[in-house]
């Protein structure tokens, strides 16, 4: 048997590139090979979807298909759907020498890579020798298109043993079977062998992998730098290392990997999000924002599509605004809308993310001073809310936190009280303390304003006295401001002028004017806390104080 | 008018984004041509294949070229397992159109494998083999053979005049490593003089196997019909 022998008759093909006439020159190839059953696609999202309608035997994609998806986000997204059975290949068109940034992927991997641009001959002879390892390695694909990994294993080393010049593809598929078995030992000795005779970057990757679950970090970690050091584009260390740098707490340097992986591959939607996640601990907005805004824009036509990245995406932006008025601003909080917009649009039929997505849009508008489209968003998610069979703790504690933010105090004070009754959650006590003490604050500020409110008709009035005792309710309360503070001093004063002598008031109103401390040149209520101060010394003074 | 917002654009992206139009020109350029040389009548084909040979030689030089400018990135030639019959078979069929009737014998186990960066060897092999059919050869023999330490030894071998004595005598000199690739570019002891060549062909051929550490194993001879170029690479 030899390379002339290959004959695709009968089997289901995909052929997957953006320029047009190397499509064309490919299925004039199958063509004389014999495929009858080709289908062609121009890009990664129409790839996709021929994928999902269609069980293939054989994908032959280019790696770069222009914009939207590549061929590595293709064969992550066939395999992960499990749309792309084991027995079945897919073979990597690289046409611009990208071969080192897909071949070592250690979790989804090419069966086969042909260079651009190749001929008939190179393409036969790719597909014959495929096919060889394919039809010996048939058992072992069938065993894991079963679920049946333990058996696919022992069935692999079978394979080495008889057949020792496939020593790298059966070691590469059961060293990633053995890691995802958590049989790590074992996973370091199908690596090791590989490194035996083969510098093989992914077995090196393999290894460092092996090692850091057996708990050897350290050793794993010097193995992916010095893997690093011979193979800069290799991602997958990259993305090793961010790990490992998270475990040792050194969320910095993590960070960095990470960006230096995105830089490498920015096309992938899961390291785009690790990033973010990353950078949004690490309080560096800037990053966390633009890695978010990628995923969301590479996740549209993903099987990692999710609500979450919208949501965190939006969450960060808001750490971004602020309520001046610049372009900036602006143009963010309209990017922030559109996404929930979208958002909302995608995931049309769950209430819960359309509940997110209003809660978001209120935290939004409340940031850039824009009340009123706050409270419509507000009101958006309370109906949601309604309308939501069982609403979770948190969504009532996200609800209690629109209705602070948007002013509506005594919504929250319900919300919180049949909480309260309910019965709270333990991961949502603290989550709730907080919003109570948030509550409180804003009703002292309340009740400290009507107090002032009163004590000044009382002042107006003459009746000093009541007056006084108003505003000493109101200035009991740590958030009473200087204005009350000012109007309890100018009422003791008032009464000592007037009616009589009284030192515990004098010394009171000194208590307020050191609790003011001092007011500066600028502010409106500089002259009136200079005169009341005044005021105070001479009646010291006549006090013999 | 409604503008685009600004991007920026690395020039080793915008290089990188012309590489990979050139090579899907030159791939469009394969199926195009075989389609024309099947369609063309006899009368025609000469002509026709006049026009695809030096095409065919451009495609070459292009894509060394391309190769040579990214040999000195670490990791961008990564080696995989690779089969001797697959690269030779290669060379042939993209010398078929313009060297029809050049006899090749191949001398190699179809289960021979090595393991090597098969877009470079096939490039190298394609120099050899291109330079002696322009000098002449009418047969060339490719021997690919095992040796004791597990490396794939390679022989070609050639009816053409074979090399001039100042390149065989450069070639024969010992006690010299020429495996450092620590810096830029490639140590090669001659170059060619040959009219109508670059002169960079066996240069080129030193830069693959110095990629795969193996510079030194290069060895030229004339033979009682023609060349002969010997070298080693990772079984």
């Amino acid at each position: 048997m030899s390379s002339d022998t290959v004959n695709l008759k009968g089997q289901k093909i995909l052929i997957v590139d953006d320029h047009v006439e190397a499509r064309s020159a490919l299925k004039s190839m199958l063509d004389m090979l014999h495929a009858d059953d080709v289908d062609s696609a121009t890009d990664g999202r129409e790839a996709m979807d021929l994928i999902m309608e269609n069980d293939y035997d054989l994908v032959l994609s280019d790696y770069n298909l222009g914009k939207g998806k590549d061929g590595q986000q293709v064969l992550e997204e066939a395999r992960y759907t499990n749309r792309l059975r084991a027995v079945s290949s897919f073979v990597m068109i690289t046409g611009e020498n990208a071969i080192d940034r897909v071949m070592g992927a250690l979790e989804y991997d090419p069966d086969a890579y042909i260079t651009k641009p190749y001929t008939l001959s190179t393409l036969r002879d790719k597909l014959y020798r495929l096919s060889l390892v394919k039809a010996t390695l048939h058992p072992v694909n069938t065993a894991i298109d079963k679920g049946e990994i333990d058996w696919a294993i022992e069935l692999s080393e079978q394979v080495m043993t008889e057949q020792p010049r496939l020593l790298l593809p059966v070691s590469r598929i059961m060293g990633k079977l053995c890691l995802r078995k958590k049989r790590y030992q074992d996973a370091l000795a199908v690596f090791d062998r590989v490194l035996e005779s083969r510098p093989a970057s992914w077995a090196r990757l393999g290894q460092a992998v092996s090692l850091h679950y057996l708990g050897e970090s350290e050793q794993a970690f010097e193995l992916l730098r010095a893997t690093l050091d011979d193979h800069p584009l290799y991602v997958q260390c990259h993305d090793w290392l961010a790990r490992l740098l998270q475990l040792r707490n050194e969320p910095d340097e993590a960070q960095k990997e990470l960006e230096a992986a995105v830089e490498i591959s920015p096309r992938a939607v899961l390291r785009q999000l690790e990033l973010g996640q990353l950078a949004l601990a690490n309080e560096d907005y800037p990053v966390a924002q633009a890695a978010f805004e990628q995923a969301m824009r590479l996740g549209r036509f993903s099987c990692y599509k999710s609500s979450d990245t919208y949501r965190q995406f939006v969450e960060v932006a808001q750490k971004n605004l602020s309520s001046a008025a610049t372009r900036e601003n602006r143009l963010l909080c309209s990017k922030a809308v559109r996404a929930l917009d979208e958002m909302r649009q995608e995931f049309s039929g769950q209430l819960s993310v359309i509940f997110d997505a209003n809660v978001a849009e209120s935290k939004t508008f409340t940031i850039v001073a824009d009340d009123d489209k706050a409270r419509s968003s507000a009101n958006k998610a309370e109906q949601v809310l309604a309308r939501m069979p069982e609403p979770s703790g948190s969504q009532k504690l996200q609800m209690t936190e629109v209705y602070l933010g948007t002013g509506q105090a005594r919504k929250a004070a319900d919300t919180l009280d049949k909480m309260r009754d309910e019965g709270i959650e333990d991961d949502l006590q603290q989550r709730f303390a907080a919003l109570e003490e948030q509550l409180n604050d804003i009703n002292m500020r309340e009740v400290s304003a009507d107090l002032n409110e009163e004590g000044v008709k009382h002042y107006e009035a003459g009746r000093y006295p009541e007056a006084i005792a108003a505003f000493d309710r109101a200035v009991r309360y740590k958030e009473a401001g200087i204005s009350v503070m000012l109007n309890a001093v100018q009422a003791k004063v008032s009464f000592i002028e007037q009616e009589a002598l009284d030192v515990a008031q004098l010394k009171d109103c000194y208590r307020l004017l050191r609790r003011i401390g001092s007011v500066g040149r600028q502010d409106d209520r500089h002259d009136r806390f200079e005169r009341l101060k005044k005021r105070c010394e001479r009646l010291r003074r006549s006090a013999g104080i | 008018m409604k503008s685009s917002p600004d991007t920026h654009l690395s020039t080793a992206l915008m290089s990188s984004a012309l590489a990979h139009d050139i090579k899907n020109q030159l791939q469009a350029w394969i199926g195009q041509s075989a389609q024309v040389l099947a369609e063309v009548s006899a009368a025609d084909r000469p002509k026709v294949q006049a026009l695809i040979t030096q095409t065919q030689r451009i495609h070459q030089t292009t894509l060394q070229w391309m190769a040579l400018s990214q040999l000195d990135q670490v990791g961008r030639y990564p080696s995989d397992d690779a089969w001797p019959t697959a690269t030779i078979n290669a060379v042939r069929e993209a010398s078929t159109t313009a060297y029809p009737d050049v006899e090749w014998q191949l001398e190699v186990d179809e289960l021979s494998q090595g393991y090597y960066h098969e877009g470079l060897v096939q490039m190298a092999l394609s120099n050899l083999c291109n330079n002696a059919m322009q000098l002449g050869a009418s047969r060339l023999t490719i021997r690919v053979e095992e040796t004791a330490d597990g490396a794939l030894q390679w022989q070609c071998l050639d009816n053409g005049p074979g090399f001039p004595q100042t390149i065989l005598a450069a070639y024969s000199c010992e006690g010299t490593s020429f495996d450092d690739t620590s810096g830029e570019g490639v140590t090669v002891r001659a170059l060619s003089e040959r009219e109508g060549g670059s002169g960079f062909g066996l240069a080129f051929v030193c830069a693959v196997l110095a990629h795969h550490g193996c510079a030194d194993s290069l060895q030229l001879s004339n033979h009682d019909d023609g060349a002969r170029v010997v070298w080693c690479l990772p079984g």
